[in-house]
């Protein structure tokens, strides 16, 4: 009674176990692998930029493919790129949601004790300064813009920024010419101490 | 005429076609004024490139390699189906699991949907939902065990069919969906226009009883206490699962709304789902004790077994819908939606949000509504169904 199709399989489950085995058969055949393969480490590159931690960027990538893995195929899909949706709102989100906790403790009076704290020379502490400012204006810019910074400067295409962004082919250069305007005046903000 | 930002942007990005890319470079060796733009454009993304190239996982900042990544999201995400209760509980996978696998088992083939009043005039039963009765149990790890026993395994194995019925699709409007589903399908006017409608496909099942095996097997599971009336040994019982529909709104899928240029892209923090479907149906022959029934599977979801004899004794179980809460999953309460009874039960899986399904029966269509948010939330979404 049990169908040889993955798909057909997963009704035809009878324990939970089985009924587990078999949804994941369905899932876990091509492409689902194949785009894990391909992907896991630019995902990964996309998600470290905009939370600058290894192990909450893995934690994040691995959500992605997750939500990937779980979903239903449907026609005419270009997974890579739905996957590339999920994974810069997840970064994004989070992002956001550290940018209001450190503003909160800002406010709070905490950081002006830390950075009173003699300061560390080492090369890592000015590193993570630097991207802090870098991330904060991320945070602070409109979120397709940072979406957009982000994957472009993972190393994607303009045409892959099409199909995961889905706008027009022409758009991609002002898009990104209004991202980096954007950014800039940000950061120079941020920068001045402001 | 000059040349846009977006055209110089992609110029030097060397992203242009090569017949564009020397017009544009012709058009820079004659135009200062796009020059100047052009140098702008350059030196701001020579600071954004650098600034950018800051946030460069380092050496030591390398993802785990991709084997260990895809074992651990094996590990940590697939076998652990990380999927919260109410977002499962109607999905298209467990809908079918509670009836044909679940926290229960062959009883309850009967089971949720639990059976089977004896029509006397007719060769078999039917069932359908009318109502929905709520209990809450403590289910200790019997269904758990139940369902992964070896002999559960082959309870069934050589007696029982499954078929699919309809298949899954993405429509447009109510129109289609109500046409796919045979049923008027009705929209919250609160939450405006879903996300998605999709259509997901129904189920047959049928499956032939065999008693000595469910008796061995509760034997084995030290539940000599669960009785089942004898006349079901080699009863044939079909269930029926049908087509229904699902709308989603707000954040279900992490799936983005428009990108739009000047637009900030939607980000809502909840989802909320409302399924409707008419009711499943169950046919058995006549002849069934289902009171008897409807008690071994309460006492298997873990209800005393004279708590159970009585619950069961006084259930219309030819059109109720019992569904036993375990307590540590989630608690009820009685509402009223649409001029009927409904039941609130809130998800005690998402501490942090509260998490409801507001389930009722309306003119022979099941509904469930799942979101977050309050109970005056949850009935005025309910209560605006068109």
């Amino acid at each position: 009674m049990r169908a040889s199709c993955a798909n057909r399989s997963i009704l035809l489950a009878v324990t939970a176990d089985e009924f587990r085995e078999n949804l994941a058969q369905a899932a876990t055949t091509e492409p689902f692998e194949a785009i894990f393969q391909e992907q896991w480490p630019r995902v990964y590159g996309v998600l470290f930029r905009l939370v600058g931690d290894r192990a909450e960027a893995e934690d994040l990538a691995l959500e992605a493919f997750w939500r990937l893995y779980r979903r239903a195929p449907r026609q005419g899909d270009n997974l890579p790129a739905w996957l590339y949706r999920v994974a810069t709102n997840l970064g994004l989100n989070a992002l956001r949601a550290r940018q209001r906790r450190m503003n909160y403790e800002e406010q709070a009076g905490r950081l002006a004790l830390e950075n009173d704290s003699p300061a560390d020379p080492s090369v890592e502490v000015e590193r993570d300064e630097q991207r802090r400012l870098v991330q904060a204006a991320l945070a602070e810019i409109k979120p397709q813009y940072a979406r957009l910074l982000a994957l472009r400067h993972s190393g994607l295409s303009y045409a892959e920024l099409v199909s995961v962004l889905d706008v027009a082919p022409g758009s991609i250069g002002t898009l990104l010419a209004r991202a980096e305007a954007e950014f800039e005046k940000r950061y120079r903000r941020l920068e001045g101490g402001e | 005429m000059h040349l846009e930002d977006g055209e110089i942007k992609a110029y030097l990005d060397q992203a242009l076609p090569e017949a564009e890319s020397e017009w544009v470079r012709d058009h820079l060796g004659t135009c200062s004024r796009c020059q100047l733009l052009a140098e702008e454009i350059k030196a701001r993304a020579g600071l954004v490139s650098d600034r950018m190239a800051r946030l460069e996982p380092g050496d030591s900042e390398a993802p785990m390699p991709v084997a260990a990544a895809r074992a651990r999201l094996q590990e940590s995400y697939i076998d652990k189906e990380k999927i919260p209760m109410m977002q499962r509980i109607f999905s298209r996978q467990y809908r079918f699991a509670w009836v044909a696998v679940g926290a229960i088992a062959v009883l309850a083939i009967a089971l949720l949907f639990p059976s089977v009043r004896a029509v006397a005039n007719s060769f078999l039963g039917l069932f359908r939902v009318q109502q929905i009765t709520l209990v809450t149990v403590d289910p200790g790890d019997l269904p758990d065990r139940l369902a992964s026993s070896r002999q559960f395994e082959t309870l069934f194995a050589d007696q029982t069919e499954f078929e699919e019925v309809g298949e899954y699709q993405v429509v447009e409007g109510a129109g289609q969906a109500s046409q796919l589903a045979g049923i008027p399908v009705r929209l919250p006017a609160d939450l405006g226009e879903p996300n998605e409608l999709e259509v997901q496909p129904g189920g047959k099942m049928s499956m032939k009883i065999d008693l000595p095996r469910i008796q061995a097997l509760l034997e084995e599971l030290g539940r000599e206490d669960i009785h089942l009336p004898a006349e079901i040994d080699g009863a044939e019982v079909s269930v029926e699962i049908p087509v229904a529909v699902q709308a989603s709104y707000g954040f279900c899928e992490y799936q983005p709304g428009e990108f739009d240029v000047d637009e900030t892209i939607r980000m809502p923090k909840d989802c909320t789902t409302l399924i409707q479907a008419t009711s499943p149906e169950i046919n058995a022959p006549p002849g069934l004790d289902v009171a008897q029934l409807g008690q071994a599977y309460l006492q298997v979801m873990g209800m005393p077994a004279d708590q159970a004899a009585e619950f069961s004794q006084s259930v219309d179980w030819s059109n109720t819908l019992v569904l036993p809460v375990p307590r540590y999953v989630g608690s009820f309460e009685d509402v009223q939606v649409d001029g009927v009874n409904a039941k609130l039960i809130w998800d005690h899986y998402q501490p942090n949000e509260p998490t409801y399904m507001l389930v009722w029966v309306k003119d022979g269509v099941v509904y469930a509504l799942s979101g977050t948010g309050d109970k005056a939330e949850a009935l005025e979404i309910a209560n605006s169904l068109k």
